[in-house]
């Protein structure tokens, strides 16, 4: 739990970008960002089979250092591993990342 | 030397040995590279040398698709064309634009990159945008840009420039006509007719008015068309009509493939990274633009078109994507219809909401509005979108006429789904680079794709294609020495010669395509004997 909980934190602060806030996901109190995240997770789910939870432990410990989780989102950007949601272009990664601060 | 055409002779005949047919950037160029040579130069233009309505008005047009510009605002019938109220945004096209491109139908120039390379330099000097070229190795760093792309995998940082104030060509480069020995130009002189010699084969003379119901000839050896992308093709039907398709219309091209650039905000950048606001900066008496593009190996890999990609930084209020959408919902549900992509719509108004309200409420609350101006939210992109060229997008006469007797414009025009989705595509790989370089994310609107290519497009105002250059009758309209094909002695200078029209601003290119007529109109004047 709190490796999960960790993880998630560096998924907000790592990522050097303000995509969080594009996405209107600031603070997790407000309604319509809880069902904007629920929906990212969704989506998220239904276009790769399976849980953004599954995936990211499928990366192991290594994910828990904020170069080695820029790197994966630098990699999918290069392999094209990428996934559209509202219009943001992310890396399947961060994408993954965000999705699970609903359930932070 | 400068005539008024209203003080000629009725019936006076003006021999010469270049006729140059309109006088904006393409003929004032040409006029001036000839300026001093063993040629006598007469150039005609319909109006003065400022802007007068009833003149201007001999650019209304019968009809216009819905949301294209007025062709009787966007251009201007005075010495110097448009150039009297252009930005001056120049750069050169790059060689993968003359390429034959498969995935881009009547793509090709006969031409390439290293025919008008050496008339780039010359063309500069007429835009007035420094002798320093434009090079992103030389001006990247410069503007300390030159790390910003250094992992980038798709795309690149090009270079812009435009002087300050724009040039006008007739106020900078007619002076030097006006004074010339060997330039005559006339104004309030609109050409009406051309006429063939017996054997249809050379025209030996042009008809003007001066609008007072006078008619006046110029005999000359060669003449050249230069009236802008929409006239050369309007006058170059009208004298086919009377010549059964005769000039370069035997295959039916004059006036189609007519190409603009599209402009838009189709995406927004979301980014922290604070140097893109040096990627435009004033230097001098220049303005300095540094705009990302495609590069020519992932363009040839995905087969894309390019897009050039300024940014601007923009606020909250700019960037809301409630207030589209509110005007989106707005325009449907007043017509009874749900748009698409409705509930996005409705959530990005519910999420907009302030923002709509105080746009709704924008006269009475004023510095609500400029207080949330204040605060920046990353980067608007409103780029120009590379038009394909289609046979059907033309320009042809109406029944219609004008006050002068001839048939007025009608244009047909619009970007096609291929082209569409190829902008989306080409956006989409743009996006993985900002990814790569840790730039920030693009987010595309895509909700917005009917407004976009609606009444959200802007336009550059570039009309281009309409006499496309070829290397065969069969294709087009001129050959590589912009002669009209069928005929031994007449040129057209000007965008209605692109065969296609890239991402980038035409006059830099149309000035430089100038230069290069000159050079060839110089060299051949010695033992001239063009079939
Ligand atoms: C708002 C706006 C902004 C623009 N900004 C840019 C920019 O930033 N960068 C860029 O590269 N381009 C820009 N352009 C396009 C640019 O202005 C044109 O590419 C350029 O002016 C074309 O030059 P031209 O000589 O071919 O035609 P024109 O400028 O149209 O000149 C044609 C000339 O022919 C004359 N003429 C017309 N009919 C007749 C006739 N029957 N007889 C005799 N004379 C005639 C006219 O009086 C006129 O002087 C812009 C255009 C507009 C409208």
């Amino acid at each position: 739990m709190n490796s999960r909980r960790k993880f998630l934190k560096l998924a907000v602060a790592a990522s050097s970008l303000p995509i969080t806030k594009c996405l209107a996901i600031e603070s997790c109190t407000k309604e319509g960002e809880i069902n904007m995240l629920s929906s990212l997770y969704k989506r998220w789910v239904h276009h790769y089979g399976q849980t953004p939870e599954k995936f990211i432990a499928s990366l192991g410990q290594g994910i828990n250092d904020p170069l080695f989780y820029k790197a994966k989102i630098k990699n999918d950007f290069l392999i094209g591993d990428v996934f559209e949601f509202g219009g943001v272009v992310m890396s399947k990664t961060e994408a993954a990342g965000i999705s699970t601060l609903i359930t932070l | 030397m400068l005539i008024d055409g209203r003080t000629l002779n009725e019936g006076e005949v003006i021999k010469t040995d270049i006729c140059i047919l309109g006088g904006g950037p393409a003929g004032i160029t040409l006029a001036n590279e000839l300026n001093g040579s063993n040629l006598k130069v007469a150039l005609l233009d319909a109006g003065g040398e400022q802007y007068e309505a009833n003149i201007q008005q001999f650019y209304e047009a019968d009809s216009v698709p819905i949301f294209y510009p007025d062709p009787q605002i966007s251009r201007l019938r005075f010495l110097g064309g448009a150039s009297n109220h252009w930005a001056n945004n120049t750069s050169p096209f790059s060689p993968l634009d003359f390429e034959k491109r498969d995935w881009i139908a009547n793509s090709g120039w006969p031409i390439g990159y290293d025919d008008l390379a050496p008339y780039y330099m010359k063309a500069a000097e007429y835009c007035q945008t420094g002798g320093d070229g434009y090079s992103s190795e030389y001006w990247l760093p410069l503007m300390e840009l030159d790390d910003l792309m250094q992992d980038a995998m798709y795309s690149q940082l090009s270079i812009a420039k435009a002087s300050l104030p724009p040039t006008r060509f007739y106020v900078s480069h007619g002076k030097s006509l006006v004074e010339s020995a060997n330039v005559y130009i006339y104004k309030y002189a609109s050409v009406i007719d051309l006429e063939f010699d017996e054997s249809e084969k050379r025209i030996v003379a042009a008809t003007f008015t001066a609008y007072n119901g006078k008619q006046y000839k110029v005999l000359s050896d060669r003449f050249v068309l230069s009236m802008g992308g929409l006239e050369n093709a309007r006058m170059l039907l009208l004298f086919n009509e009377k010549y059964n398709g005769k000039l370069g219309n035997e295959s039916d091209n004059v006036g189609r493939y007519f190409m603009d650039h599209p402009t838009m905000n189709a995406a927004h950048l979301i980014s922290e990274v604070t140097r893109l606001d040096s990627m435009s900066r004033l230097e001098g008496q220049r303005f300095l633009v540094a705009f990302f593009e495609l590069t020519e190996k992932v363009l040839r890999e995905e087969k894309l078109i390019n897009l050039r990609m300024p940014v601007t930084s923009i606020t909250e209020y700019g960037m809301s994507d409630g207030i589209s959408s509110f005007h989106i919902l707005k325009n449907s549900l007043i017509k009874g219809e749900l748009p698409d992509y409705f509930f996005t719509h409705y959530g990005n108004l519910i999420l907009d909401a302030d923002m709509v309200i105080e746009a709704i409420a924008r006269k009475q609350f004023d510095t609500k509005v400029f207080d949330s101006a204040k605060n920046k939210s990353g980067y608007q992109i409103p780029m120009m979108v590379e038009q394909i060229p289609e046979r059907n997008n033309r320009i042809h006469l109406s029944a219609k006429k004008d006050q002068l007797g001839l048939n007025k414009l009608s244009i047909e025009w619009n970007v096609s789904e291929q082209n569409r989705e190829l902008m989306w595509r080409a956006l989409e790989v743009f996006a993985r680079d900002m990814g790569i370089t840790s730039i920030g994310r693009l987010r595309l609107l895509r909700e917005r794709a009917s407004r976009l290519f609606g009444d959200q497009m802007g336009f550059g105002h570039h009309h281009m294609g309409t006499t496309r250059m070829s290397d065969t009758p069969e294709n087009g309209v001129v050959d590589e020495n912009c002669k009209v094909f069928g005929v031994g002695n007449l040129y057209i200078a000007g965008s209605s010669v692109f065969p296609t029209g890239s991402h980038v601003p035409p006059t830099l290119t149309i000035t430089a395509l100038s230069v290069r007529l000159a050079d060839h109109l110089k060299g051949t004047r010695e033992g001239y004997h063009e079939q």
